[in-house]
């Protein structure tokens, strides 16, 4: 029974601990939370359509069966240019122009590839509606026709399927396939996990070892010290994000501009490699900084749409996406590899994100000599 | 020239703990004093205080007539923690050359033939026994000749042997140095012979006297530490 002896010890140290207890305690609920906010459902919360219509009435039917979708609203423009634009800057999904001698020329549906399930709902929905259309004027075709027959038909007309779409399909990437989707935010995701985990552990350590005692005795100021690790680790950040991209290339995946690409996971790894120093100086011993940051970052990768696009969460999970770094990192870096666009909000926030993380991460590092 | 040390009402809070309370000391440069004192007296505070780790609540601190927190003045002064300061994944001689190169100087290699660290220069620190880290931590230390040598319970981890040899390198840096040499072995400070010794007690100096007067006295160290603990 000697085993029981270590059991008890371990576990009484473990429920004396708040900061294990914490993590133990809230990490199942929080990873559920997550999960059912991350994987909700995979139809679009709401999806707003641009719209150039030169065809007038012709399309009107189609457009009148959108409306009554509830998660479809629809914004008109007044040029192809700008209804691009809105796809291209992540504001709408899906742009529409129908042409003057529509449905004989083919309207063109833009769809943003960053996200699939939005534009994959719209290009449903537009197939249904077409099709509905379709069905209800040889409804009245056939009726028309029977009207002029002496002898009325048994049953209900059977309304023939009808095949080819009037819809023509682009984007800035074709042939996307769910791994596309996926390879910016794991790029993301891949470079700067290891500056979090990396970073406590090694601060940890040197508490422990004595070499912080050193440090602080030594002639370099904390924030220098503190300087000089976040380059250190963003440094090995930006190799791993080099590896990450010349990999997922290498799979075959679709990324139309890896530079810029390189450039946002670059600036996340910075942020990240923020967030590791704050956790780790709050944290004060190296298997809770590895708690700690385990607890945060799992559910910060569901919540950042890069499993699934924000889309298809529900508003509180966006809500709570808001305040996730990888949010912003996910999303600029789907731009960036996908339409080769640099969303300068997410930018700003990202480094408004680095600055916070660096400046408080410093401040609380310098406090860690009061228990030295 | 200015005191190694001057203390003037100490004093250290840590929440409601008061770690030292009204601090008032002088040590005078080329000084060796031992600081005695039992677990939780408020030595290892002091000596966090004198190399700029942490700043007081209140009083006054000079160290070498300046502010210990000041890098111009952490630059003269070498400390050698308990736990030995080195970076386990690295070998002494890169340990040697990362402190030299924050210390900004060329570090003297005397002090690393005479602590016979030359022999274990190219090993990682981590495969080192207690004994040998804690040599080449005080050999680094030596070897960046710090004005105030500060050694905080240099002596834990160390053999018989390991610790003559130890007391026997601090003699020889008497002088040379002011040092500073935090113990809680009464023995071992008796063998040490300082200038002056040092009690702390319930973060206060309880005795501060020097060796010669401390044994006419009291005929120990021993009989000292009874004598002002009790």
């Amino acid at each position: 029974m000697k085993w029981a002896v270590i059991a008890s010890r371990d576990l009484k140290a473990w429920a004396k601990d708040p900061r294990r207890m914490a993590p133990t305690i809230l990490m199942p609920i929080l990873m559920l939370g997550v999960m059912y906010g991350a994987f909700y459902d995979y139809k679009p919360r709401h999806v707003t359509m641009a719209v150039l219509n030169e065809s007038g009435s012709n399309f009107k039917p189609i457009i009148d069966y959108l409306k009554h979708d509830k998660r479809i609203s629809i914004k008109y423009v007044d040029s192809v240019s700008k209804g691009k634009y809105l796809v291209k800057t992540g504001q709408v999904p899906v742009f529409i122009y129908v042409p003057k001698n529509f449905p004989k020329h083919k309207a063109t549906v833009f769809y943003d590839p960053t996200d699939p399930l939005s534009s994959n709902y719209v290009r449903g929905k537009l197939a249904k509606a077409w099709a509905k259309e379709m069905g209800k004027k040889m409804k009245s075709m056939f009726r028309k026709l029977f009207a002029m027959m002496p002898v009325k038909p048994p049953h209900a007309i059977p309304v023939p399927s009808v095949s080819g779409v009037p819809f023509k399909f682009e984007t800035y990437v074709k042939g996307l396939k769910y791994f596309d989707f996926l390879a910016p935010g794991l790029i993301v995701i891949g470079a700067t996990m290891g500056s979090i985990f990396g970073l406590g552990r090694v601060m940890m350590e040197e508490v422990e070892s004595g070499v912080a005692y050193s440090l602080f005795a030594a002639p370099i100021r904390s924030r220098d010290v503190v300087l000089g690790r976040f380059v250190s680790m963003s440094f090995w950040g930006v190799v791993r994000t080099a590896i990450a991209i010349a990999t997922v290339l290498a799979l075959g995946a679709k990324i139309l501009h890896p530079f810029l690409l390189f450039f946002i996971a670059s600036l996340s790894v910075a942020t990240m490699v923020g967030l590791g120093l704050l956790v780790a100086s709050l944290a004060r011993r190296s298997e809770v900084a590895e708690m700690v940051t385990g607890a945060l970052t799992v559910p910060m990768m569901f919540l950042a749409g890069i499993f699934m696009p924000p889309s298809v969460m529900p508003w509180w999970a966006v809500e709570l996406a808001k305040i996730n770094p990888l949010y912003y990192m996910g999303d600029a870096a789907r731009k960036a590899a996908m339409l080769g666009y640099i969303d300068v909000t997410d930018v700003a926030v990202i480094i408004g994100f680095a600055v916070a993380f660096v400046a408080a991460g410093a401040a609380l590092y310098d406090g860690v000599r009061e228990y030295l | 020239m200015p005191p190694a040390v001057l203390a003037e009402g100490l004093r250290k809070e840590y929440g409601r703990v008061v770690a030292l309370d009204g601090v008032d000391v002088r040590i005078e440069q080329g000084e060796l004093v031992a600081v005695l004192g039992p677990n939780g007296a408020g030595k290892s505070t002091f000596v966090k205080i004198v190399c700029g780790v942490t700043k007081p609540t209140s009083g006054k601190i000079e160290v070498l007539g300046g502010d210990p927190s000041d890098p111009a003045v952490k630059r003269r002064v070498g400390i050698l923690p308990q736990e030995g300061g080195l970076y386990p994944e690295m070998t002494v001689r890169e340990n040697l050359r990362f402190y030299s190169r924050l210390y900004g100087k060329d570090p003297d290699p005397e002090p690393i033939r005479r602590l016979g660290v030359d022999g274990f220069l190219d090993r990682r620190v981590w495969g080192l026994s207690g004994g040998m880290k804690k040599r080449a931590a005080l050999a680094i230390t030596l070897s960046l000749d710090p004005e105030l040598l500060v050694l905080d319970e240099p002596t834990n981890e160390l053999d018989p042997l390991g610790r003559k040899d130890l007391l026997e390198e601090v003699k020889k840096n008497a002088g040379e140095r002011t040092i500073m040499y935090v113990s809680h072995d009464v023995y071992e400070v008796e063998q040490l012979e300082p200038d002056r010794l040092l009690i702390f007690l319930n973060g206060r100096i309880a005795l501060n006297s020097s060796f010669d007067e401390v044994m006419d006295k009291y005929g120990s160290v021993m009989d000292a530490y009874e004598g002002v603990s009790s």
